[in-house]
């Protein structure tokens, strides 16, 4: 094939050829190399980067690990996942025997949802005493928790002996369910977040008393004897 | 003297120009075989490396998420502890009453003898009061004690009765 070409081309090409094939092997090995190598140091940087995520994460974990064992039981103790109406209720009127006052007529509403996107229950109950007593009661509702806020208070007195019709709000909201991703990072506790831990720490929390299960008398055995 | 022979037929003769750019084409190409094994070499051990450098840092990366998935009960909590803080923050942030509940302190403690508070409503945006009094001095003197009072932008007297029985009622508002 290749007997007809001169014999001055075919040195020509013998020359050339080599030079074109180096060039066409640089470009498809480079091509290829740098797609390879910039593949690898994607995947490098990407592990480089979850690996100071979950360093930060562990350490973050070791770190805050007593704080938010604590914390998450007062804050949930402060807002529970569920309606709350009776331990406010049972707090109320635990504070209401400090302050000195009688409360009667207590009533729970229904559950509803909150502008704030929290569900929400009114609670409204009369307030018996003198009008001193009963404005540091309702100044007291907000250290207790779950977290209370006094929506109106309405006092009428009457010889030194009032009586009030005081509405409280209390809210509850769902845990969360889910938990963020392994190679997500969590930031520590703000300034803002430890204050707001910190007045959360000093309400008043609720009494649960665990009543043991009884033993029960033994019973005799009616055959035996 | 030496004699210079070329013993080339003719034909294998490439002379001129075309030589010079065939002899340039062979030293290039010489240089470039060369120069793409550094560069092929260079690729490979560049890949090497780097994976290398990949495989440590996968390992301390699944070793890091061991450890992490061993503290799940922390993280858990974290978690817990962080969305009830923002919750309880938008609780803190709602209108209540006990802001104006501290403000009517300074108020309700110049009433004094006689001077009885009749009724006391109150709610986030406003404290509405009704006050009765005996005699004109002590309405004189809550009155001024009431100018006096900064915590409040607005304080509005809603009526003014008088009965020679019961004395001076007033009623205000508070905003």
């Amino acid at each position: 094939m290749f007997k007809n070409i001169p014999e001055n081309i075919r040195l020509a090409l013998n020359s050339i050829l080599p030079l074109v094939v180096v060039l066409i092997l640089f470009v498809i090995v480079g091509r290829f190399g740098f797609a390879k190598i910039s593949e690898v140091g994607d995947q490098v940087a990407a592990s480089q980067k979850d690996q100071a995520v979950l360093t930060q994460k562990l350490e973050l974990l070791s770190t805050l690990g007593e704080t938010a064992a604590a914390g998450s039981q007062l804050t949930a103790g402060a807002l529970p996942d569920t309606n709350p109406a009776l331990i406010v209720i049972s707090q109320l009127k635990g504070i209401a025997g400090q302050s000195g006052i009688v409360i009667a007529n207590v009533k729970a509403g229904a559950e509803a949802k909150d502008s704030s996107g929290l569900s929400r229950v009114d609670i409204s109950f009369e307030a018996m005493g003198s009008r001193a007593q009963i404005i540091a009661f309702a100044k007291s509702v907000d250290q207790i928790a779950p977290i209370s806020l006094v929506d109106k208070i309405k006092i009428a007195e009457s010889a030194g002996a009032a009586r009030a019709t005081i509405s409280v709000r209390s809210f509850w909201a769902e845990f969360p369910t889910k938990l963020p991703a392994l190679t997500e990072a969590i930031s520590d506790l703000t300034n803002d977040e430890r204050n707001i831990l910190g007045s959360i720490s000093n309400l008043t929390q609720p009494q649960f008393i665990e009543v043991p299960p009884s033993q029960g008398a033994s019973r005799p055995d009616p055959f035996t004897q | 003297m030496p004699i210079k022979l070329n013993l080339l037929p003719p034909e294998y003769v490439v002379t001129g120009a075309l030589g010079k750019v065939l002899k340039i084409a062979r030293s290039l190409g010489v240089i470039f075989v060369a120069a793409f094994l550094i560069f092929a070499v260079g690729l490979v051990a560049f890949f090497v490396i780097s994976s290398f450098q990949l495989r440590n840092i996968s390992t301390e990366v699944q070793d890091l998420k061991s450890q992490i998935s061993a503290e799940e009960q922390s993280e858990q909590q974290i978690v817990l502890l962080k969305d009830r803080i923002k919750k309880i923050k938008t609780v803190q942030g709602l209108p209540n009453s006990f802001k104006n509940l501290g403000n009517i302190d300074p108020i309700t403690s110049t009433l004094t003898g006689s001077a009885s508070l009749t009724e006391l409503s109150s709610d986030s945006t406003k404290v509405d009061m009704s006050i009765n009094f005996k005699s004109n001095s002590e309405l004189a003197s809550f009155l001024q004690n009431l100018g006096s009072v900064k915590t409040f932008k607005s304080i509005l007297m809603t009526t003014f009765g008088f009965n020679p029985a019961s004395g001076y009622l007033i009623s205000i508002r508070l905003f």
